[in-house]
């Protein structure tokens, strides 16, 4: 019964925000990696060390470390708690964290779920760098699915733990849908039309 | 003990090195602020009174707006002994910027000193160390900003009462809630921060048994007291002046009444979120080009693993008297800044750069603990710090200051010193008023010089026939005309041109 529960939780928070994304054709050019700009940022940057040493430009400026810096820059972006909220609601989110707090707690219990984290941790950098080549259904959903596991997670133990957490769940729910059908122009800024 | 004073002295030494550093060349030049707050603390070390001529007042009124007291009075303090300068402007924010790196340790210090888990008693150590170095706290304790000598109250405050809770001393509480009550005459945002500290500061004496209900009620009233000015302040016109150009409602000022119940409290738990993105955080900071550095965010990059690992394990763990003080300071401090726009704000959000160090301390303190391989996770340390810091350097000195000159005042001061040089050859000097302000600009760096503001379309008068007349204004890279007596050039990488002036 709790599973169930569980379960209708996590998809009710994801359902409630995914349905703004279905209007979506592809996520923020922000989160992907583009050699073209990396290549006028370096110019820009060697542009403004005239007269430096020339080791010192090269030790700054380069292709390597521009292109671990913007990629570092597009992955964090997929951690914003307000990216997050917008595809999985604020019941998603809590959900989300009580999952992964609960995993690393009982990291001997939940080997399992350590391997899901890494395969969660490596995701957004598949959009990052590979982002026109794979079908934008495809790769959200490919996106979404360990983050539902460890809502889904989150929400067994939180309801093991107490019953009284059900009713929060529901508070967030009621908020997510507050937000999502009044506040959208959040989505703006992670998804393109 | 003898290693403690010999790492606070070291620590403390470093931070001071590495705020004083070339600080008249980088950030390049005074910001308007800065200026207005170096003019009014000048007129009041000379003659007491502001720019306005009013005799010592509580609040400087300034470009419409009105300015909080404490900056103005300690840069007149620093100017009595070192005369008027740039950087008597900036070392108040400079002091009281490195000194507090040594108060984070000492709170620290007073509440692990005994902590149960040994290796937490090296997070003072580790946390000091971080803020030291943490580019968000460098970049505003180099600037004259007001934000950091608020900290630095504020944190003064917090150190106070935990050596209040220790010893149980009337004055030690009194002066916690002074100094608190002074970071709110110090920057706006504090208005609201002080006397949420203050309520948690009695709450947690009263729990801890450390204040009776009597004494408790006295303190209160000290701090009605003292707190009163600033709340008669934000209630009169002046003091809502600010909050009018810079809060949320000032976007929805004709909609209806029903809309903005909706969208406002919306739009400020967004902003509020904006404070704990990752990318604020760690990629951009706020984009303000005055605020950080572009190409660095608010902390280093590599701190994001160890805030992650910080977090979850501060949590799975008691430290129910550093959670009194973290967790408020995570959770308040971002709510003026919220209620703000433009949101994130780096400057307003400042207190947030001590919880977020305290868990990128907590995270490197136990990820060293977990870690097998000590040795070559203490190089990877260093090479990571190392290589990051100077990154950032590279990027602060060399760049910075070409890139973000016109985020300075850029041009200004050159122009109130092309005017100081040529103003003796006019009978009249008139600027566009374009370049307004250059009106505080010289009367900081060039107040002999005396001169009216025109519009575009202005003309030399015709009682002015005989006159000769120096006119300034902006240059848009026109080619050179013969009347021109000199250009005023900016110190970025194309000395581009910032404004040129002609004779009449």
């Amino acid at each position: 019964m709790k599973k169930i529960i569980s379960l209708i939780f996590v998809l009710s928070g994801f359902g409630i925000s995914w349905l703004h994304w279905l209007d979506c054709t592809r996520i923020a050019d922000k989160f992907h990696f583009s050699s073209l700009d990396l290549q006028l940022r370096l110019i820009e940057s060697i542009h403004n060390d005239v007269g430096s040493q020339l080791l010192i430009v090269r030790l700054f400026h380069n292709k390597l470390l521009g292109s671990i810096i913007d990629i570092y820059r597009s992955y964090v972006l997929f951690w914003d708690p307000r990216f997050l909220i917008s595809i999985f609601g604020f019941v998603g989110l809590c959900l989300f964290v009580s999952g992964v707090y609960y995993s690393v707690k009982n990291k001997k219990e939940y080997r399992w779920l350590r391997g899901v984290l890494v395969v969660l941790l490596l995701l957004p950098l598949v959009e990052i760098v590979f982002y026109p080549h794979i079908a934008f259904i495809a790769k959200t959903l490919i996106f979404i699915i360990p983050f539902i596991i460890f809502q889904f997670f989150g929400a067994l133990k939180l309801i093991q733990k107490s019953v009284w957490f059900a009713v929060v769940f529901v508070l967030l729910v009621v908020v997510s849908l507050w937000w999502n059908s009044v506040y959208t122009p959040i989505l703006l800024e992670f998804c393109v039309k | 003990m003898k290693r403690i004073y010999l790492f606070l002295a070291a620590v403390t030494i470093v931070s001071a090195v590495i705020r004083f550093v070339s600080v008249s060349q980088v950030p390049p030049g005074l910001y308007i602020d800065e200026v207005s707050n170096g003019y009014n603390a000048y007129t009041i070390l000379t003659h007491g009174v502001d720019e306005h001529g009013v005799a010592y007042p509580l609040w400087f009124e300034a470009f419409g707006e009105f300015k909080m007291p404490v900056m103005i009075y300690m840069i007149a303090g620093v100017m009595a002994f070192i005369g008027k300068s740039e950087l008597a402007v900036r070392l108040p924010s400079i002091v009281f910027g490195t000194l507090s790196v040594p108060l984070l340790f000492g709170i620290l210090h007073l509440i692990l000193k005994n902590s149960k888990q040994k290796i937490e008693q090296y997070i003072p150590y580790v946390a000091s160390s971080l803020l030291a170095i943490t580019p968000w706290h460098i970049h505003f304790s180099r600037g004259g900003f007001e934000a950091t000598i608020a900290l630095f109250l504020l944190l003064l405050g917090i150190f106070l009462f935990l050596l209040f809770l220790k010893k149980p001393a009337n004055y030690l509480i009194i002066l916690s809630v002074v100094s608190v009550v002074l970071s709110a005459y110090t920057y706006n945002a504090y208005r609201l921060i002080a006397p949420l500290f203050v309520l948690l500061f009695l709450t947690v004496a009263y729990i801890s048994h450390t204040v009776s209900v009597k004494k408790g009620i006295t303190v209160l009233f000290v701090f009605c007291l003292l707190f009163l000015p600033v709340v008669r302040f934000s209630l009169s016109s002046s003091g809502e002046v600010r909050f009018a150009q810079t809060s949320v409602l000032s976007t929805y000022k004709s909609t209806s009444f029903t809309e903005k119940l909706i969208r406002i409290p919306m739009e400020s738990v967004n902003n509020y979120m904006r404070y704990f993105s990752p990318e604020f955080i760690f990629a951009v900071g706020d984009q303000n080009g005055r605020h950080q550095v572009p190409g660095m965010g608010l902390l280093f990059r590599w701190e994001a693993i160890f805030l992650v690992i910080g977090v979850f394990g501060f949590f799975t763990r008691k430290h129910d008297l550093l959670t009194l003080f973290v967790l408020p300071l995570l959770i308040i401090t971002p709510i003026p800044a919220a209620l703000t726009i433009p949101s994130p704000h780096s400057l307003r959000s400042l207190p947030l750069v001590l919880p977020l160090t305290v868990f990128v301390s907590f995270g490197i303190v136990y990820a060293y603990q977990w870690i097998s391989w000590k040795r070559l996770y203490m190089f990877g340390m260093s090479i990571l710090i190392l290589a990051e810091g100077a990154y950032f350097a590279h990027l602060y000195f060399n760049h910075y200051s070409k890139v973000n000159i016109l985020d300075w005042g850029g041009g200004y001061k050159e122009v109130s010193l092309a005017l100081k040089k040529y103003h003796n050859n006019f009978d009249h000097i008139v600027v566009d008023r374009k370049l307004s302000d250059t009106e505080i600009y010289s009367k900081f760096y060039a107040p002999e010089v005396t001169f009216m503001l025109v519009e575009d379309s202005w003309k030399k008068p015709e009682a002015w026939k005989h006159d000769s007349v120096l006119l300034v204004r902006p240059d848009y890279g026109e080619g050179l005309k013969p009347n021109t007596v000199d250009r005023v050039y900016l110190k970025n990488q194309n000395h581009d041109i910032f404004a040129k002036l002609l004779e009449l």
